[in-house]
């Protein structure tokens, strides 16, 4: 009881900077993607001299092919955030699925559901991600599907917890007792109030499917004909961009994809956080 | 003339808990009652004792595990189609929290709206016959775009009555509605069910601890206790 | 002798709807060794009060009046000082028990904190004293029951917790707010038992804050009714029963089970844009014109107070 002062409000502190700077970045690798054949000082695929330094033609200079660094890297926002989101869409859709339907029905369907999700987290996902990959027609595509169908058990498990807990809820009943649908109390009902939980969990995918294209294509198994961040690593890495330490060649994909991935999370971030102050502030 | 009941018979309802499902809760245990339509059953019980599982059961929305539900005099598990949607529109639940009955999500329109799709009003009678519903319970229209977390205990379980109100159903299975509420918001309440019940003949089972208001709105009294019933009238 | 003397008190919010005026003008006098009721509907503003006697209101709280406790002025204290008075002289027990408690600590940890941290030694800062006060709570098994934790409890008994750490200090007032609300008949009996075995130990004056009328016709001597953020009738629960002044403890009172349950018409009223004039007017059956534009001062009448141009 003692010490107990005047209960201060929730801090106002943090919350304006920070969805600027997500929302900012995450713009500005959109914009450059959508953009990029605008934007770009040349066709990535033009080729000039090659291992040329930075200049004032060429700001980042040349690669081993001879093809501008900086239109490379801004044509390669347009894969990245394609497959990220790609990826990332489709993974979050299908445990999206899962999860409401196991939640809300319980029972059998959500035994079968549950045994299914835990089939695929046994999977050892990046090495099949790779086998498949090494395999199939290298093409973004593919590695966003392999991506996509592989990611989602995560938030299968989350959504279902939460559905479970509000398919119980008094409104809920109350909807099934006046007769709706299933599928409409699903969607209606239980969707919207379990939007909070899917949103950050769908951030993280996006930057979990970037890293993991990178990582592929870094591997040399990411599709040539496009141009994404992992590919520059990879060519910088095989052909002498790192033992000779051109840094203007591999340190630039490497920045964006981390700007990228921090963007994405710290939009995440503060979708949570607006949600919660749009509810619980009372 | 032939006058509709809800029944229930040797309901019983077992929850099993613990890993494995081993252990037993008996929550209910050979609850048989009956209502009919125009008349109020009161059911008192203090908290915990299952007054709310026997509600739900009644209501269809929670399956018993023993014995079984009759709605005008057949069995509501080997209803046919047409027969189930009957049932599923005349027996309506209102439940004791006033909070907890409204999707947080949608505004108070947006919930009533579903209801008048629900029960096939065209669209340009829709606003009339909400106009009517919103008067008949005292609520004012500028409820209609708030949230329920911007609604008081007493407006959240009005339009909550108004969502079940809208299908007029024969059956009205009310889940402690008021206790929850200030003394001039249940006075409020409880006028106007009972003049609800004059105008629709609807039957009412009134679950409470609140002694005095099972006193006033019911004709007969049962008591739960140890998830057995009681009847004193 | 007052124990706690409420001049003028306004308390206001600044939201982002509007300026919010939760308590308006509020003047009450408690008097020593009496139980007094502050009885509202909820938003009335009577636990604003409650909080604002030992200054536990949020940050955007603008407060404006005066709180005298035994001479001194509570809201120009420091918080310091504040400090000594909360739990030692001015107790008071929240409403939700369970929530009021800290979830992580045990029973007995929670009790011997206060002493703690009021830095009583011996015999009342011992863990046989908490035995004893939970032995006076109606704990069956009080030794025991100092080592579990509030969520192995039932509501009633972390109720009874709560009072237990209020009686703890012997505090010259114990401010309860809302403590029956959401409880069972029975558990309701057991409390307001509590409460008047309180006061017939004379230790400490009771500041009950209710909606249960029934509650405070049980264990309070005097009553003050609030409607929409102002006091509109004072007087002694017996009077207030047998003859009621306002036209809404009138309405009131007739909603209740006993007078047949007569509803009042229209509903509460928003707090941020209240009616022009008397507050209860759109809902009054004996209004005047001059209720509609003038909001009526309080009226003494043989030693009750009424907020209504009836008794000018």
């Amino acid at each position: 009881m003692r010490g107990t002062r005047s209960i201060p409000q929730s801090s106002k502190g943090n919350k304006g900077r920070i969805p600027f700077l997500g929302v900012g970045l995450f713009l500005l690798f959109f914009v450059l993607g959508l953009g990029a054949d605008v934007i770009a000082p040349y066709d990535p695929w033009e080729r000039f001299d090659p291992y040329l330094e930075p200049s004032a033609a060429h700001w980042l200079g040349t690669d081993d092919l001879g093809h501008d660094i900086l239109s490379e890297l801004i044509h390669g926002s347009r894969v990245s955030v394609l497959v990220g989101l790609g990826a990332a869409v489709l993974a979050t859709v299908i445990g999206l699925c899962i999860g409401l339907f196991a939640g809300y029905y319980k029972g059998t369907p959500d035994e079968i559901l549950m045994g299914i999700t835990d089939v695929f987290l046994m999977i050892p996902r990046i090495p099949l991600v790779i086998l498949l990959a090494a395999f199939l027609k290298p093409s973004s595509w593919i590695i966003a599907l392999v991506i996509g169908l592989l990611w989602w058990t995560s938030t299968a498990r989350v959504v279902r917890s939460k559905s479970l807990q509000v398919s119980e809820m008094n409104f809920v009943l109350s909807s099934k007792c006046l007769g709706f649908s299933n599928v409409h109390i699903i969607f209606t009902d239980v969707f919207p109030n379990i939007i909070q939980i899917v949103i950050p969990k769908f951030m993280l995918t996006v930057a979990a499917a970037m890293i993991t294209e990178a990582s592929l294509s870094f591997l040399g198994l990411g599709d040539p004909s496009m141009k994404s961040w992992g590919m520059m690593i990879n060519f910088a890495f095989t052909k002498g961009g790192l033992v000779n330490a051109l840094w203007w060649w591999f340190i630039p994909p490497g920045l964006c994809i981390t700007l990228f991935v921090y963007a994405v999370v710290l939009l995440g971030y503060s979708l949570e956080e607006k949600e919660q102050t749009a509810l619980g502030v009372r | 003339m032939f006058s509709l009941s809800l029944k229930a018979e040797h309901i019983a309802k077992v929850y099993r808990y613990g890993r494995p499902h081993t252990q037993r809760k008996h929550v209910l245990e050979d609850i048989s009652l009956e209502v009919r339509r125009g008349e109020t059953l009161g059911i008192m019980g203090e908290s915990g004792t299952g007054k709310s599982t026997l509600g739900r059961v009644l209501a269809g929305i929670e399956k018993a595990s023993e014995g079984a539900i009759f709605f005008g005099g057949k069995r509501i598990d080997d209803l046919r189609k047409e027969d189930y949607h009957r049932f599923r529109k005349n027996v309506q639940i209102v439940f004791q929290n006033p909070e907890g009955s409204l999707n947080p999500k949608k505004t108070v329109a947006k919930s009533l709206h579903q209801v008048l799709e629900l029960i096939g009003i065209s669209k340009d009678k829709r606003s009339d016959v909400l106009c009517r519903m919103l008067q008949t319970l005292g609520l004012s229209e500028d409820l209609l775009c708030r949230y329920p977390h911007q609604l008081s205990g007493g407006q959240n379980q009005k339009v909550a009555l108004a969502r079940v109100m809208l299908l007029e159903p024969d059956f009205m299975i009310l889940d402690e509605p008021t206790s929850a509420l200030d003394i001039s918001v249940r006075a409020q309440i409880l006028h106007l069910l009972e003049e609800w019940q004059a105008q629709k003949r609807t039957g009412y089972v009134w679950i409470s601890h609140e002694k005095e208001v099972v006193d006033f709105m019911a004709d007969r009294i049962a008591v739960l206790e140890n998830g057995q019933l009681v009847f004193t009238s | 002798m007052s124990c706690l003397h409420i001049k003028h008190l306004t308390v206001a919010f600044e939201t982002l709807t509007g300026k919010v005026v939760a308590v308006d003008d509020v003047s009450l006098d408690h008097e020593k060794k009496e139980t007094l009721a502050l009885v509202g509907e909820t938003g009335c503003g009577k636990s604003i009060i409650a909080r604002s006697i030992l200054r536990l209101l949020p940050e955007n709280a603008l407060v404006r009046g005066e709180i005298f406790y035994e001479d001194r002025d509570l809201l120009k204290l420091s918080e310091k000082e504040l400090s000594e008075i909360r739990g030692q002289e001015i107790a008071i027990i929240f409403q939700n028990p369970t929530l009021a408690l800290n979830p992580v600590l045990k029973i007995g940890d929670q009790i011997l904190e206060l002493f703690r941290v009021h830095k009583r030694a011996s015999p009342i800062g011992s863990r046989d004293y908490a035995r004893s006060l939970l032995d006076r709570m109606g704990f069956e098994n009080p030794a025991h029951a100092l080592d579990m934790y509030p969520s192995q409890f039932s509501e009633g008994m972390n109720q009874r917790v709560l009072i237990a750490l209020a009686i703890a200090l012997h505090p010259k007032i114990i401010i309860a707010d809302e403590p029956t609300k959401g409880l069972d008949e029975r558990l309701k009996v057991g409390i307001l038992k509590e409460f008047m075995k309180i006061k017939a130990e004379r230790e400490s004056c009771l500041f009950l804050i209710t909606h249960d009328l029934e509650a405070a016709q049980t264990i309070a001597d005097r009553v003050a009714l609030m409607y929409c953020g102002q006091v509109v009738e004072t007087g002694l629960i017996s009077e207030f029963f047998a003859g009621p002044l306002h036209p809404y403890a009138r309405a009131l009172l007739k909603s209740l089970p006993a007078q047949g349950f007569v509803p009042i018409p229209g509903a509460s009223p928003s707090m941020i844009s209240p009616p022009a004039g008397c507050r209860f007017h759109p809902r009054c059956e004996e209004k005047l014109d001059v209720c509609r534009h003038e909001a009526p001062p309080p009226i003494e009448k043989s030693g009750r107070t009424v907020r209504c141009f009836l008794y000018r």
